[in-house]
């Protein structure tokens, strides 16, 4: 084809050069790829989907009832170090009071 | 789910279950991707464009899939007229806003072949593709669909929404029409 004057072609030569110059082009794969994974998750397994937002909840009624209970125990070990402490001033003081 | 790359399966079949199989969906994009790339591919004469509209192409028919109903069109008709539509939209947005392509005027270099013959086949291909461009859009389709897909009178019909002999009397007027844009474009 190089250096040809297509000028005044007949049909059979004009068809011949379309079929050299409109050849299938193949995408870049990972175009494709990158394509479906979008098309699949957006359709099926999104993050809106609802299985996603019922592990999401459940992850949060998880933590919160983690967090709820290790407040407790700080608030319940530190109510016991006060009642220790407390004790013990008491069990110091003890033998002075006696003694009145 | 179970519809993975299964040839037997028709396009109506999947097109019903892609509203809640995206794996359906996933099946008829692996089927006409390829399509819908080259022909949006020769409608912009770039790469970078033909994969954000085919994207959009998807992006669109995934949304509407479900509307979709089985009038004895083909889906790839289906696909084909969504990818018209935003090619329309591209070159009016790029008649507001004029670009140059880079690739387009890219000459690749092959081992072994003399540069100045690669350069003029280079213009060659470039001056008939943009003959090709200068078109109307119907008949762009009809040539890509005919030389790239390698698709008879009988399915382009189908595709395009005509009859065998309305796209036997177009493809003649089209060459004829190409073979003016040629000379016009040597001259």
């Amino acid at each position: 084809m190089a250096g040809r004057k297509p000028v005044k072609m007949d049909r059979k030569e004009l068809e011949a050069w379309l079929a050299q110059v409109l050849v299938p082009v193949e995408p870049n794969p990972r175009f494709l790829r990158r394509l479906r994974a979008r098309l699949v998750t957006y359709q099926g397994g999104g993050p809106f989907s609802g299985w996603m937002i019922l592990v999401v909840l459940a992850t949060a009624l998880l933590l919160a009832i983690t967090g709820l209970g290790l407040v407790i125990r700080l608030i319940l070990g530190w109510l016991n170090l006060l009642g220790i402490l407390g004790r013990k001033r008491r069990d110091t003081t003890e033998p002075e009071t006696i003694s009145v | 789910m179970g519809l993975m790359t299964k040839p037997d399966v028709s396009d109506m079949e999947l097109v019903q279950r892609a509203g809640s199989d995206p794996d359906a969906f996933g099946e008829l994009y692996e089927r006409h991707v390829r399509r819908i790339y080259n022909y949006i591919y020769y409608r912009t004469g770039n790469h970078h464009d033909a994969e954000d509209l085919t994207a959009r192409v998807f992006q669109r028919a995934m949304r509407h899939v479900v509307n979709f109903e089985d009038q004895g069109v083909p889906f790839s008709a289906w696909l084909y007229r969504i990818a018209h539509n935003l090619v329309a939209n591209w070159h009016r947005d790029r008649s507001r806003r004029p670009v140059v392509p880079l690739e387009d005027h890219i000459i690749g270099s092959k081992e072994g072949s003399h540069p100045e013959v690669e350069a003029i086949v280079e213009e060659e291909r470039g001056m008939l593709l943009a003959a090709v461009r200068h078109l109307p859009p119907d008949r762009q389709q009809l040539l890509i669909l005919k030389f790239v897909e390698r698709l008879s009178n009988a399915e382009i019909g189908e595709i395009m929404g005509r009859t065998e002999g309305a796209i036997k009397s177009l493809y003649h007027r089209t060459l004829n029409a190409l073979r003016d844009e040629i000379s016009s474009l040597e001259g």
